[in-house]
């Protein structure tokens, strides 16, 4: 078995039950999606269950899994689904602050930085982190938000224009 | 008013590498050239570098150990990981294995029972498609009908009252009519019978509910107590459907035939006669003897010829006669053993009569409404006999699986099965 290959293929070792390609994929995307949680909630616990439960769900899913889109789209829909019932449910739950991403240690950049981004729209806040922390690609902002990949592009822009005039005036 | 052939967000779709390479080609040759694009190619690179300054820390080590711990092996091939529920399937396959003790037999039925489930005191088993079709006789009384007894097994203890076969008739031997001819020819005296004679006849009327494989159940009935249907018709009258048998049935098997019967539907109405052949039977055997006598005598007298032609002739005539007789006798004491022999019933079975439609909605509902608790309560009181009778064995199953299942299942926990990266 190749270890190395696509995230697609490893993919569909898992649901062949391979636990080797199991682990590659966590290898690969543990961090990437315990940061996807902890940029968005300021409970590094909480986030860090989110991210096992994302694994949990790509498991529990992978029977189902087919190769019709990037697999990063996939693991990342599943976050992002996870996510929002946590906001649904802190939301009935007064007093949570699952949304808020602070933390007495940050530096004072990077403090700037969160409260730029959170000063954003809901819609140009996602786009810019998934394009600028997850790195993924328009094509896949696309398919993860369910928009054209010109919207992706122009709430990208808008974004990024706005937080270079937050940044300015800091 | 921007007159650029460049849009901005172009610029920036090629800063992120997001353009086909033509496209591509066409906006680095626009920004080696356009001041305006190059700042906000600028300010774009600016945002994103102040933005990687926010890291966030790494995933502690417990993460790896909670996802192996909470997922154990990928499902699949290793399915067979998951302790408990390969505890759990096996404690029911064990509980199915074990050839438990069945519970005594209801011994009294009464109400309708639908033909393809005939019950007996003995067994509920479901009848199983009906064996081909064939001739019953009497040459299958032996081994080999024996042998199908046994092989239909349950089958037959579903519908029978599942007594040994092996008992032959033993009130009168049975004697085909070549035996008697033989007799005859050989002048053998004709065995008085010690006991009553007594030919048996019953009359059995029937209601089924389900008359599709009535006809199928009451053959097989009739086959496995070693007798034969006389006639049988099907008819269809008045919007039911009727069958209407003549079953000969060995007399020892009466009474188990018609309790077999009897399970098959509701009876509207049943009688038996008895009749006793002995006086008669002894009345015919006297009369062949002095028969024979007269045969014998007139044999004699044609033998010695002493008379005139007219006396000859008068002789012939009267031991024709008198041979006629004999034979007429004969017949009527085979027909008399047979009667004692094979108990005869006249079956009736109709169909229940056809249900008049709801005149209403309502009423349809209702009843509709009462046939579903009738199912649900019947469904309700299976699943607590099931309980009952399974449920403790099952427990101290569960119980001697529970302990080394969980000292497994904490073990193999406790074991990391991923490695953060590095």
């Amino acid at each position: 078995m190749d270890l190395t290959g696509s995230d697609e293929s490893l993919m569909l070792e898992v649901k062949q039950g391979s636990e080797p390609a199991f682990i590659a994929l966590f290898e690969r995307y543990a961090r990437p999606i315990h940061g996807y949680f902890r940029r968005r909630m300021g409970d590094p616990q909480r986030a860090e269950d989110l991210a096992q439960e994302t694994f949990l769900a790509l498991l529990k899913g992978a029977r189902r899994y087919e190769r019709r889109a990037l697999f990063r789209t996939y693991l990342y829909a599943i976050a992002m689904n996870l996510l929002s019932a946590e906001r649904r449910r802190a939301a009935k739950d007064r007093g949570s602050t699952t949304d808020e991403p602070a933390t007495s240690a940050d530096p004072d950049a990077v403090l700037w930085v969160r409260r730029a981004v959170e000063q954003l729209d809901d819609q140009q806040r996602e786009v810019l982190l998934l394009r600028e922390y997850e790195q993924l690609s328009y094509e896949e902002i696309a398919g993860l938000l369910n928009v054209p990949v010109n919207t992706v592009r122009s709430r990208l822009f808008r974004a990024r224009m706005a937080m270079k005039e937050l940044l300015v005036t800091r | 008013m921007n007159t650029h052939l460049v849009e901005p967000e172009i610029v920036m779709a090629y800063r992120d590498g997001q353009l086909a390479a033509g496209e591509a080609a066409g906006v680095r040759a626009h920004l080696e050239t356009c001041a305006e694009c190059q700042e906000i190619a600028a300010s774009l690179d600016d945002v994103s570098a102040q933005m990687r300054a926010w890291t966030v820390e790494e995933p502690s080590p417990q993460l790896a150990w909670r996802v192996a711990g909470r997922a154990g092996k990928p499902k699949g091939k290793f399915w067979w990981w998951h302790w408990p529920t390969a505890a759990l399937v096996t404690a029911v396959l064990v509980v199915a294995v074990l050839p438990w003790k069945r519970p005594p037999a209801p011994t009294v039925q009464t109400g309708w029972l639908p033909v393809g489930s005939v019950r007996t005191s003995e067994s509920n088993l479901p009848l199983p498609p009906a064996e081909p079709r064939r001739h019953d006789s009497v040459a299958e009384i032996g081994p080999q009908a024996q042998a199908r007894t046994g092989q239909l097994g349950g089958v037959i203890g579903g519908i029978v009252s599942a007594t040994p076969m092996a008992a032959p008739p033993t009130s009168v031997q049975r004697r085909t009519q070549a035996q008697f001819a033989m007799e005859a020819r050989r002048g053998a005296a004709i065995p008085v019978p010690t006991a009553p004679m007594i030919a048996r006849d019953a009359t059995l009327n029937l209601t089924v509910k389900d008359f599709a494989s009535v006809r199928d159940v009451v053959e097989r009935i009739v086959r496995v107590h070693r007798g034969f249907a006389q006639n049988l018709a099907l008819t269809y009258q008045a919007g039911r459907n009727n069958l209407t048998a003549t079953l000969r049935i060995p007399d020892p098997e009466l009474d188990r035939t018609l309790a077999d019967l009897r399970y098959l539907g509701k009876v509207d109405q049943e009688a038996q006669n008895g009749e006793d052949l002995q006086a008669q039977h002894v009345d015919l055997a006297a009369r062949i003897a002095n028969s024979r006598v007269a045969e014998a005598r007139l044999k004699e007298l044609l033998a010695n010829r002493t008379g005139k032609l007219s006396d000859v002739v008068e002789a012939e005539n009267e031991l024709s006669r008198v041979r006629e007789d004999i034979e007429r006798m004969q017949a009527q004491i085979s027909s008399m053993e047979n009667r004692v022999e094979f108990a005869t019933v006249n079956l009736r079975i109709s169909d229940t009569p056809p249900v008049p439609a709801p005149s209403s909605v309502w009423r349809g509902l209702s009843e509709a409404g009462r046939n579903g608790l009738t199912i649900l309560g019947e469904g309700l009181m299976g699943v607590a006999t099931w309980l009952l009778e399974y449920l403790p064995t099952l427990i101290v199953i569960v119980l001697v699986f529970f302990f080394p299942v969980r000292w497994l299942w904490r073990k193999l926990q406790a074991r990391p099965a991923f490695r953060l990266p590095n």
